[in-house]
């Protein structure tokens, strides 16, 4: 699954002015990895050169032909040469609309220097790459309703949910649906014999390589359990409805814009020890746990730089 | 008379206020910025027109794009197979561990992260290294990410790399060989492990081996006094707790004699003063100076080849004073009389006195531990029954085995390193390679295992099993906290292969343990619940009773006297580098020297005097000569030296080492000689000759100048005691005041930090306030601090060069002070009283001087850790264009490194000069490839991911540790509860070993935090310009009241 055209669009057009800032200063030499490509940009930006190049051809063979045509004509007599002494058709273009192609084909190279800037911090909202092995959020979020904790374990401790380590998968699927080919692939992984229903000794694991997703950049701390355990906060909340992904995809734009929106609105609880202890004596706190209004993350500080940039 | 209103100086520059110096402060930059030049090499962008701009433009625009015609790179997220229970990516996870490596012992914590250690902290549960660590202990976690061990990854014989399997084979067959010859000698520094003794025994009984313990710096000289008078050859241990008078004779006890970083705790436990005014008096009489005598109350200055007579002067007064018979010679006194007062007050603290000595010399020790017996300080403050079990190395024993390698020698080295820390190192090389077979256990080639044939590549010790007993009783366990990074062994692994025991090093260790050390317990009764805690908590603390089992001896008066004659020249440690087994460490090589402030480098340390008389400056190049060996080093000035000594700090001139450490400084071991059997860390007849060059030092010292403000404040304990009782708090702690107009037009006093007299609002702080207090009696300047600090924040290291450009990025410096002595005892405080007459302690004069001839001997050091004071009107948040450094609401000056457009507006109009701006890209600039760890895959695992590895062109700072601040405030709102006094720590405060640093929230009022800002001694640095800085410090309280001396 890829960017749909329109997404892709909105994005690019979103990142322009941060490209016409970055793009100057850097010079990308970027990784060339091929396999699992979450935007077939090349592929795309390929075929819009072809046209283009096929666009100008045509017209070259169209002009040369008017031409030939008409140097015969003239020769023949059909046309008065002295009004059509040249059919070129490059000249007949209006010099405005070379202006429009430049500015277009400019255009279009920026907005994909812009997305790779974009998807290069981290900013690839939508991104939803082919993972080594298919396993359906959908089938075990949605229709058997697992606990997202049982598998990403870390969440409720520390900065990273976790991707769940094969293990985790092997306390059910060491029994469940032995026969899949998506379950083999973990067997592989592990070195688990379905038949014997022990693991071989002596195997050589191979790990599973999955495709990171969500690609926070390291200057911002974020951690998991701090809205998770101490806000509260459902994963949908930003990971969106992933009981319902059949593929799981980036659903937030992790922006900083993107966090302070929701540091804004977002009411702590205010019943945690904590807050109590430590904002208790304040008369805007008192106020806000009477009225029963609350106070938000960013009342009590949560927007301070020094909270994520350290 | 205040006290506080005194003269400090950084360096002799300052003090005269040279046109040197006038000019070194007055520029930002230590050197000029060729703006010229850059525009110059820039000339054809700068000409460039519109048109060529948007033509360049354009292009580059378009090129960057098609470049960027491609596929974003995958990121791969690879998690475990099988997840370890205990390891949880992003959670820290802490090992009790022990670090010694033959001359530092350090009871630790390794704090490991996704498996890596990345930082080694104070093991809170040991009673002797319990407060915090030494810089070389904090900074050993670098070793283990060196490149250089990759050039031992596998056993080596012949340099042809092979399998354990094979080189077991072979050394097994030369061990066995080697027993019609007499048997194999395997050398090693101090074993102190129980575990690892009991496997070389079994070594040396098998193969009819020799063990040859060799430390590097030799105790040898007092183990043998010790013989005479503790019926053992021990260094004891000394219990600076207990001591309310401390005499110590070139004993640098902070620094590197005896316990080091053991004695720290103990010390500054005593220097701080209490609610009865109760500290300890601290006499100190040493040739050079060092950390130690920087710290002491009264000090004076003797020649090397008269320490001998020094301590028969004492030995005679305090003989006199307790009715005991004299030494038997004439002692020498010291300027002042300093050494019968202190003798005076010994014989008042009979039993919680303390005498200490860092000769190595066998006579003069027996002289010592005489004075302590009549002091009847043995099972006080001395404790030789329950000793400790470092420094064991006898010299005439390990000097005779090496010269005796010869073509029938099979020779183990483990751990030691003799061609480059024996004086005839060149020669032992050419036996070592005529020997029939020489292993070095090794990780990393140094000099010693470049001449040998074998190689058995040897772990980190972060990657090893192992126990200690430092001290009779005071066990610890040692485990790995990563799996080994390549195919090494430890010395016990190696030696369990060869014995023939098939357990592995952990099932030894475990049935060791289980066998020898359960049965001295009670407290578990079952083996596998002793195993576990005690490899939980890293100690087993069974130390029993002291007593006194000393006894006076004779000694013999003609090895009292040294060699004394010509220009003589100590023998030291630094603080940073030791004996130089870490030279390759690039943050011990840039930690600034306490007392020096020098980095990079060693240098012949002169008393200021000494240049004059010579003619020489400082950075000159000289020739040192004597015992027949020669060095070319630069001058360094350093008051406190007696005049006609110098001094040169071992630890330098590695020439088989890392990239970081070769060739850095000079090597000093050739110039230690044999006396009386015993190595001697002086020599007389030094010639030291100009040679023309200068070679610039590498010295934070004048950087940051504070231009004369009076920013160390510094009082008498008479003085303290008299105006604290009479509340006149002014009189040592003059905080700054303004006269202001009241409403009746009088002129009232009013404190200029007063919030009414400022234009700034007051801060508020509604949940957390985070402040830090600095007892300056209790910081001994030892830099432990520094280097935890860059550990802790992934602060690069810049390098010679960049230091000497003023460019060092340390977030925390230590300012060092020295100071005279006025007629009235307070120190000298303006430049016109300096020049003239120097004072004595009991206020006589010492001796006269002019301006051109200042004998700097006898000055006085004050420490003063500075960081980023977290202003509340902090002026660097008021200028920064682009808001990249803010308040924050719980008092802290935040600094964003990716809004920091480099302007460095911020560093320009901060008062304490403490930000740094990162003028390079460190990690990948290949300028500072040779230093940088950051650079490469294994160096950079050491990086602590909590903290951003900052960019070029962004300025940065102290920031309170504020990712642990973070942490701390997690873990209290996931419990609901609010942060616990002491439960956030910062690294410079858990490294610190002489708790001198208290962090804290001060909006609890029962924090120690509340308690520290909040008393008389507290001041802020330059406190009248209004900034409302959060660190606060403690006046400084000497022990040094005129009826003393």
């Amino acid at each position: 699954m890829y960017f749909t055209a329109k997404t892709m669009f909105r994005s690019r057009l979103k990142y322009v002015a941060f490209t016409l800032l970055g793009v100057g200063m850097s010079a990308p030499v970027w990784a060339q990895e091929t396999e699992n490509a979450p935007i077939g940009r090349e592929s795309l930006l390929g075929i819009i050169i072809l046209l283009s190049i096929l666009v100008l051809a045509l017209l070259g063979v169209i002009n040369r032909l008017a031409n030939g045509k008409l140097q015969s004509d003239i020769a023949a007599g059909k046309v008065d040469g002295e009004e059509l002494k040249d059919v070129n058709l490059f000249k007949r273009i209006h010099p405005g609309l070379y202006v429009v192609f430049g500015l277009v084909g400019f255009f279009i190279l920026m907005t994909a220097g812009a997305v790779d800037l974009a998807s290069k911090v981290g900013m690839q909202q939508g991104y939803g790459p082919k993972q080594p092995i298919a396993y359906s959020h959908k089938l075990h979020a949605g229709e058997y309703k697992i606990q997202c904790s049982y598998c990403h374990t870390g969440v409720e401790r520390g900065k990273s949910a976790t991707i769940p380590s094969a293990n985790i998968c092997m306390n059910c699927h060491n029994v469940v649906k032995p026969e899949s080919e998506q379950i083999q692939k973990i067997y592989d992984a592990v070195g688990w014999d379905p038949a014997t229903q022990a693991y071989i000794p002596g195997y050589k694991q191979k790990p599973i390589q999955w495709v990171r997703i969500h690609n926070l950049q390291d200057f911002a701390y974020f951690n998991h359990s701090q809205h998770y355990k101490v806000g509260g906060i459902a994963c949908q909340t930003c990971h969106g409805p992933i009981e319902t992904m059949e593929v799981v995809k980036q659903q937030s734009p992790l922006t900083m814009g993107w966090c302070i929106e929701c540091h804004t609105k977002t009411k702590v609880n205010m019943d945690n020890g904590y807050y109590k202890s430590v904002h208790g004596k304040s008369e805007k706190f008192k106020q806000a746990v009477a009225s029963g209004e609350g106070m938000t993350i960013s009342q009590l500080g949560g927007m301070e730089c020094s909270k994520c940039h350290y | 008379m205040n006290n506080s209103e005194r003269k400090y100086w950084k360096s002799v520059d300052e003090l005269n206020n040279t046109p040197a110096f006038q000019q070194e402060i007055s520029s930002e930059f230590g050197q000029e910025i060729p703006v010229d030049e850059i525009i110059a090499e820039n000339a054809s962008v700068s000409s460039t027109n519109r048109r060529d701009f948007l033509k360049i433009f354009g292009f580059s625009v378009g090129a960057a794009s098609l470049a960027a015609c491609n596929t974003t790179p995958i990121k791969k997220a690879i998690p475990f197979l099988n997840h370890p229970a205990e390891m949880s990516p992003s959670i820290a996870n802490y090992y009790a561990s022990t670090y010694f490596d033959g001359n530092d012992f350090a009871n630790i914590l390794v704090k490991t992260r996704e498996g890596r250690p990345i930082k080694i902290e104070a093991n809170n549960l040991s009673s002797t290294t319990g407060n915090g660590v030494s810089a070389r202990v904090s900074a050993a976690v670098l070793g283990l990410y060196d490149t250089h061990r990759e050039g031992t990854k596998n056993p080596m014989i012949g340099g042809k790399e092979v399998s354990w399997a094979d080189f077991d084979k072979e050394v097994i067959a030369l061990l066995n060989d080697a027993k019609a010859n007499g048997g194999a000698t395997l050398v090693t520094p101090t074993l102190i492990s129980p575990s690892a003794k009991a496997l070389v025994q079994t070594f040396v009984a098998q193969f009819g081996a020799k063990h040859v313990v060799y430390d590097s710096i030799s105790y040898s000289g007092m183990l043998e006094a010790n013989q005479v008078t503790l019926g053992k050859a021990v260094v004891p241990y000394y219990d600076f707790a207990k001591a309310n008078v401390i005499v110590s004779i070139n004993a640098d006890f902070l620094g590197n004699w005896g316990g080091g970083l053991m004695n720290i705790a103990g010390y500054s436990s005593r220097r701080k003063v209490n609610e009865e005014g109760n500290m300890s008096v601290h006499y100190h009489f040493e040739p050079a100076l060092s950390l130690t005598g920087s710290n002491a109350d009264f000090r004076s200055t003797y020649l090397p080849s008269n320490e001998g007579m020094v301590v028969a002067q004492l030995y005679n007064e305090v003989a006199k004073q307790t009715g005991n018979a004299g030494a038997g010679i004439n002692g020498m006194e010291v300027a002042g009389n300093l050494v019968a007062a202190a003798a005076k007050k010994l014989v008042s603290a009979k039993g919680a006195s303390l005498v200490v000595c860092g000769s190595n010399n066998k006579d003069i020790h027996i002289m010592v531990n005489n004075i302590n017996k009549m002091l009847g300080n043995y099972g006080q403050t001395i404790d030789g029954v329950n000793a400790l079990n470092i420094r064991q190395g006898n010299d005439t024993a390990a000097m005779n085995a090496l010269n005796g390698i010869n073509a029938n020698s099979v020779v183990i080295f483990a751990g030691v390193n003799p061609v480059y820390t024996m004086g005839n190192g060149s020669a032992l090389a050419k036996q070592i390679q005529g020997a029939k077979a020489s292993i070095a256990l090794v990780s990393g080639h140094d000099e010693t295992s470049s001449v040998c044939s074998h190689i058995a590549a040897a772990n980190h010790f972060l990657e090893s099993w192992g126990d200690a007993e430092v001290r009779e009783g005071s066990y610890s366990l040692q485990q790995p906290s990563i799996s080994k990074l390549f195919n090494t062994r430890s010395l016990e692994e190696c030696l369990l292969a060869w014995n023939g025991n098939s357990a592995s090093h952990y099932q030894y260790l475990k049935d060791f343990w289980s066998a020898s050390m359960f049965s001295k317990q009670s407290k578990y009764t079952t083996t596998d619940s002793f195993w576990r805690n005690s490899l939980n908590q890293g100690v087993l603390e069974l130390t029993g009773t002291s007593s006194d089992n000393a006894s006076m001896a004779s000694f013999n008066a003609n090895n009292i006297k040294g060699n004394a004659g010509g220009l003589e020249m100590v023998i030291y440690q630094k603080m940073g580098l030791g004996d130089g087994l870490q030279a390759n460490n690039p943050w011990l090589q840039e930690m600034p020297d306490p007392l020096t402030k020098a980095c990079w480098d060693n240098y012949l340390a002169v008393n200021p005097m000494y240049a004059k008389q010579n003619n020489l400056t400082e950075g000159d190049l000289v020739t040192v000569e004597a015992n027949g060996y020669k060095v070319t080093v630069p001058v360094l000035m350093l008051p406190g030296m007696m005049p006609n000594v110098v001094a040169l700090a071992l630890g330098y001139g590695r020439t088989k080492v890392g990239k970081a450490g070769l060739n850095v400084g000079q090597n000093a071991y050739p110039f230690v000689s044999m006396m009386n059997g015993n190595r001697s860390y002086y020599v007389s007849n030094v010639k030291v000759a100009a040679t023309g060059e200068h070679r610039k030092l590498a010295q934070t010292q004048t950087h940051h100048t504070i231009e004369g403000r009076s920013i160390v404040k510094e009082t008498s304990l008479g003085t303290y005691l008299a105006a604290k009782k009479a509340g006149k708090h002014e009189e040592y702690n003059l905080r700054p005041h303004l006269l202001m107009k009241n409403e009746k037009g009088e002129h009232v006093k009013v404190n200029a930090f007063d919030e009414t007299v400022t234009l700034w609002n007051k801060r508020k702080y509604p949940s957390h306030h985070w402040m830090m207090g600095i007892d300056l009696n209790a910081c001994i300047g030892c830099g432990s601090c520094v280097v935890a600090c860059q550990a802790e924040n992934n602060v690069p290291v810049v390098g010679r060069q960049e230091v000497i450009n003023r460019r060092e990025m340390h977030w925390m410096r230590i300012d060092r002070y020295f100071t005279f002595r006025a007629k009235d005892g307070r120190a000298i405080t303006e430049e016109t009283e300096y020049g003239g007459e120097q004072y004595n302690y009991d206020g006589n004069v010492f001796r006269e001087f002019k301006n051109d001839v200042a004998d700097f001997s006898d000055v006085s050091v004050v420490y003063q850790p500075v960081m980023c004071q977290q202003c509340d009107n902090a002026p660097c948040e008021t200028v920064c264009p682009v808001l990249a450094t803010v308040h924050s609401d719980e008092g802290l000056n935040q600094m964003v490194y990716n809004r920091c457009v480099g302007t460095r507006y911020c560093a320009n109009n901060c008062p304490y000069k403490v930000r740094r701006f990162n003028w390079f890209s460190y990690y990948d600039n290949p300028l500072f490839s040779d230093v940088n760890p950051a650079q490469t895959e294994l160096g950079r695992m050491v990086l602590n991911p909590d903290v951003t590895v900052r960019a070029r062109g962004v300025m940065e700072k102290c920031t309170f540790c504020v990712q642990s601040i973070q942490a701390g405030k997690l873990q209290a709102k996931k419990e609901g509860r609010n942060i616990k006094d002491g439960e956030v720590k910062t690294a410079c405060q858990k490294a610190c070993p002489s708790n001198a640093i208290v962090f804290g929230d001060v909006n609890d009022e029962t924090s120690d935090i509340y308690k520290l800002v909040n008393s008389d001694r507290a001041y802020g640095l330059i406190e009248e310009i209004q900034v409302l800085p959060s660190v606060q410090y403690l006046v400084k309280v000497r022990n040094n009241d005129k009826n003393q001396a």
